[in-house]
């Protein structure tokens, strides 16, 4: 028990240490209202943008003896980026959250879609558990939308690949049965695409709940795009605190090298969606493209999963760090600035 | 001399009758055997060491403790091997009937006691059988399997110098090499251990100081649960080792077309990824575990540890003795529902466990076959994984089950290594009951255990991942062509 005070005491002294000595840091990422509004009684951890100079130096001071273990973990593999893996994961992300029609154009009512960046969704929750849960719901239906993306691309793909076998009209039993295979795929696909839809329509009415908007100006899509590099947790200081804390500051580092390994698994922002084949030359090629495509998209749905996966483990984390927030400071240290 | 001859036949009659007699007594005390001794004389049974001792018949809710080994105090763990009750050399792999009815041959009648040689287990004392109305319901399916078992446990046999030689040997019980292969999934090599922090953690220091059946519930499924992520973790990298011999393969055959380098190359980023993902829910488990662990903690450990669990799952039949059991105690519907799922469940993991062997049988034909198109290898070793993965998750939820049956069933007076080998096999102690319980604990003795062997027969398929043969030297045609196709699966 006196360790633990102990371990308080020391937190609370390296909190306001940290605060004093990279509280610039933190600022010169802040708009002007951000700034003025973050006077949190403990500094929050801050997103790492990799290129920038402001992340704070590693804090000296030991981690308890409890976490040590927990802490080591992270250690191992080396989080930083180089500039053109930044730069190659930024373009896959962007091209993976891309958002599509979510609706396929029928029925009566005339759908308005709205853009909703996190920080407007947040806007009118105070209570830190009330924001917490509408943070996850805006990372699902932004995983849903992203999930709705790969879909309608992979699609496009085996739709289109079809379309050159089909001009070869190879009348074979073999050929013939690879184009059954194909219209097999291309069915399920449309399956997947009308499911997913309805979950995004689920998905926004579970977020104008729980960020208590209403749907007079239209149906919510999340516009802000989750955060997938590398982030500053302050975890020596943290852990002590709670289990939960504990938790995730081993969790986060964890999902970022998954998010890393996930997303340079997938190739050239250029071939996300398209196997890289030219030509077919032979029937089985046909089969090889399919299986390509699958995988491809396998690999894609698990990038979005491990992203959704951080992100609620970064707003756990914060939450749990500073339950007080500011909802804009609570913001930018989930997903940092967003360009406007 | 003629009343000579005229008696004669009279006395050679009773000349053959006195020699005659000793003979045929000994021919019906062969053929009566114990039923007879049995019936004739039910308090006495004859010790091969120390005699006749009186023995009191027992009934089901008072067990009698060996004569030679006094019963521990409530709540003391259980002898350590070579000094624990065992059962019969034969119990264990024996076919059960036959466990069945050694007590009464071996100790009723002391010319047919084995000799005890080192490395067999002496011939255990037992009491009196209880009387067949006793026994009244029955026996289920379970109860059937649990009858060796508890005729072992309420009758403790007297110690043994070494176990080994009770234990079956793997041909001989049945235990199939995908038992095996779960065993090796859940414990990996250092190469994977090296790529993971954690305590090395036994069930048993999991469980340490937890009473409350509620609590010991849910750090056992938290333990299984990571147990689970672990094999996973290593079944992700060992399915990214199979891709990896379809490169090689795919390359060795000649320069791979660019419709089988797209697939392979896709092939192998999705088995990159999917480790990620596989590593990610490792370490969630061991922080949902570690934090069980924390809150359950004993007083002032509140400790935030995450462990690498070391002990293997259940993967054999499991004997819930539910009928005996809800003799002695009332036990809730929840049981009940365990008591019929936990062998059902099991025979849904046979299954799984037979699916993965075909499927690795299937894609190692595949793998050797001329000619295998890449797109078609590749499907084999998908569903390789997904059937081995779905063994690992069948094999957790069926631990999982008995964790929850054994929280219904087992006082919080079991604690220890008691408590472990009502869940699974305890390293050393004999896969039957190996503890005695005092009168105060008697429910305890009468609790589920996990150990009945599998009857199922051996699979030849090896458990192994594929070896495939590099010894044999590439012809002429398959000789590596380096190409940009070659290069990018490099």
């Amino acid at each position: 028990m006196t360790s633990f005070r102990f371990f308080l005491s020391l937190a609370a002294a390296i909190l306001l240490g940290a605060l004093l000595t990279t509280g610039s840091g933190l600022n010169a990422q802040q708009p002007p209202q951000a700034a003025d509004a973050a006077a949190p009684s403990v500094l929050p951890p801050i997103i790492d943008d990799g290129a920038s100079s402001t992340r704070p130096e590693p804090e000296e001071t030991a981690p308890p003896e409890s976490s040590k273990t927990a802490l080591d973990a992270g250690s191992g593999d080396s989080l930083e980026l180089t500039q053109e893996q930044e730069e190659q994961l930024r373009q896959i992300t962007k091209v993976i959250y891309e958002v599509p029609p979510t609706h396929s154009g029928g029925g009566d009512a005339e759908i308005v879609e709205i853009p909703l960046s996190l920080f407007e969704a947040l806007s009118q929750i105070q209570n830190s558990a009330d924001r917490l849960a509408a943070v996850e719901s805006y990372w699902s239906l932004r995983s849903s939308i992203a999930h709705l993306n790969i879909e309608i691309h992979i699609r496009e793909s085996a739709e289109k690949a079809a379309g050159v076998l089909e001009k070869a009209a190879i009348d074979t039993p073999d050929f013939q049965a690879l184009m059954a295979v194909y219209r097999v795929y291309l069915s399920s696909a449309d399956a997947r695409i009308a499911q997913l839809r309805v979950e995004i329509r689920e998905g926004q009415i579970d977020l104008m709940r729980k960020t208590q908007r209403s749907t007079e100006r239209g149906w919510p899509i999340p516009s802000s795009t989750p955060w997938y590099g590398n982030y500053t947790l302050r975890s020596e200081a943290a852990q002590s605190r709670s289990f939960e804390l504990a938790s995730e500051a081993i969790l986060i580092p964890e999902k970022i090298r998954a998010g890393y390994a996930s997303g340079f698994s997938l190739g050239s922002p250029e071939n996300l969606f398209t196997p890289e084949i030219s030509t077919f030359e032979r029937i089985d090629d046909g089969y090889l493209y399919l299986k390509t495509l699958e995988n491809k998209r396998q690999a894609a749905l698990g990038y979005v999963r491990v992203l959704e996966s951080l992100n609620d483990s970064i707003a756990r984390y914060v939450a749990a760090y500073s339950p007080s927030i500011d909802s804009r400071v609570f913001v930018t240290c989930l997903i940092g600035n967003e360009e406007e | 001399m003629a009343s000579v001859k005229k008696y004669s036949g009279v006395f050679g009659a009773i000349f053959f009758l006195l020699i005659s007699i000793p003979v045929l007594r000994a021919d019906d005390a062969v053929l009566f055997d114990d039923a007879f001794f049995d019936a004739e004389d039910p308090l006495v049974v004859a010790d091969p060491q120390e005699g006749t001792v009186p023995a009191a018949p027992p009934t089901a809710d008072q067990p009698v403790p060996a004569a030679d080994q006094p019963a521990p105090p409530a709540g003391q763990p259980a002898p350590a091997e070579g000094q624990s009750a065992a059962p019969p050399a034969s119990a264990a792999g024996q076919p059960q009937a036959v466990s069945r009815e050694e007590p009464f041959s071996v100790d009723l009648e002391p010319r047919v006691i084995p000799e005890v040689v080192p490395g067999q287990t002496e011939p255990a004392v037992e009491p009196a059988a209880p009387p067949a109305a006793v026994d009244a319901p029955a026996p289920s399916r379970e109860n059937a399997e649990s009858l060796p078992a508890d005729s072992a446990e309420s009758e403790p046999a007297p110690p043994v110098e070494s176990a080994p030689a009770e234990l079956p040997k793997e041909e001989e019980s049945g235990v199939g090499e995908e038992i095996e292969l779960v065993k090796t999934l859940v414990s990996p090599p250092d190469s994977v251990l090296g790529q993971l922090h954690g305590e090395p953690t036994a069930l048993s220091d999991v469980l340490e100081g937890v009473t409350r059946p509620a609590d010991r519930k849910s750090l056992t499924e938290a333990y299984w649960k990571l147990s689970e992520a672990l094999a996973l973790y290593h079944l992700s990298l060992i399915s990214a080792g199979d891709i990896e011999d379809c490169i090689t393969r795919f390359t060795q055959q000649g320069t791979p077309s660019e419709s089988q380098t797209a697939v392979l190359v896709s092939a192998r980023r999705l088995a990159a990824q999917r480790s990620a993902e596989a590593k990610v829910a490792f370490v969630e488990a061991q922080c949902r575990l570690a934090e069980l662990r924390s809150r359950n903690g004993a007083a002032g450990d509140r400790t935030f540890r995450p462990a690498i669990p070391t002990d293997a799952p259940n993967t054999l039949s499991y004997q819930t003795r539910f009928d005996r059991i809800s003799r002695e105690k009332r036990l809730s519907p929840q049981a009940a529902y365990y008591a019929e799922a936990i062998p059902a469940y099991y025979e849904t993991m046979t299954l799984y466990d037979k699916s993965a062997a075909d499927a690795l049988e299937a894609f190692r034909t595949l793998y050797f076959a001329g000619g295998t198109s890449a797109e078609i290898l590749l499907s084999a070793a998908d569903k390789l994984n997904s059937a081995k993965e779905r063994l690992i998750r069948s094999v957790c939820t069926y631990n999982k089950m008995i964790a929850a049956y054994v929280a219904e069933t087992v006082g919080a007076d079991v604690r220890g290594q008691q408590l472990i080998s009502t869940m699974i096999r305890v390293p050393g102690r004999s896969p039957l009951p190996a503890w005695d319980a005092a009168p105060s604990t008697r429910i305890a003795s009468a609790a589920p255990i996990p150990t009945q062997y599998s009857p199922r027969r051996p699979r030849p398929v090896s458990a192994e991942i594929p070896q495939f043969d590099s010894s044999a030297p590439p012809n002429a045609e398959s000789v590596v062509q380096p190409s940009q196709n070659a290069e990018m699966l490099r």
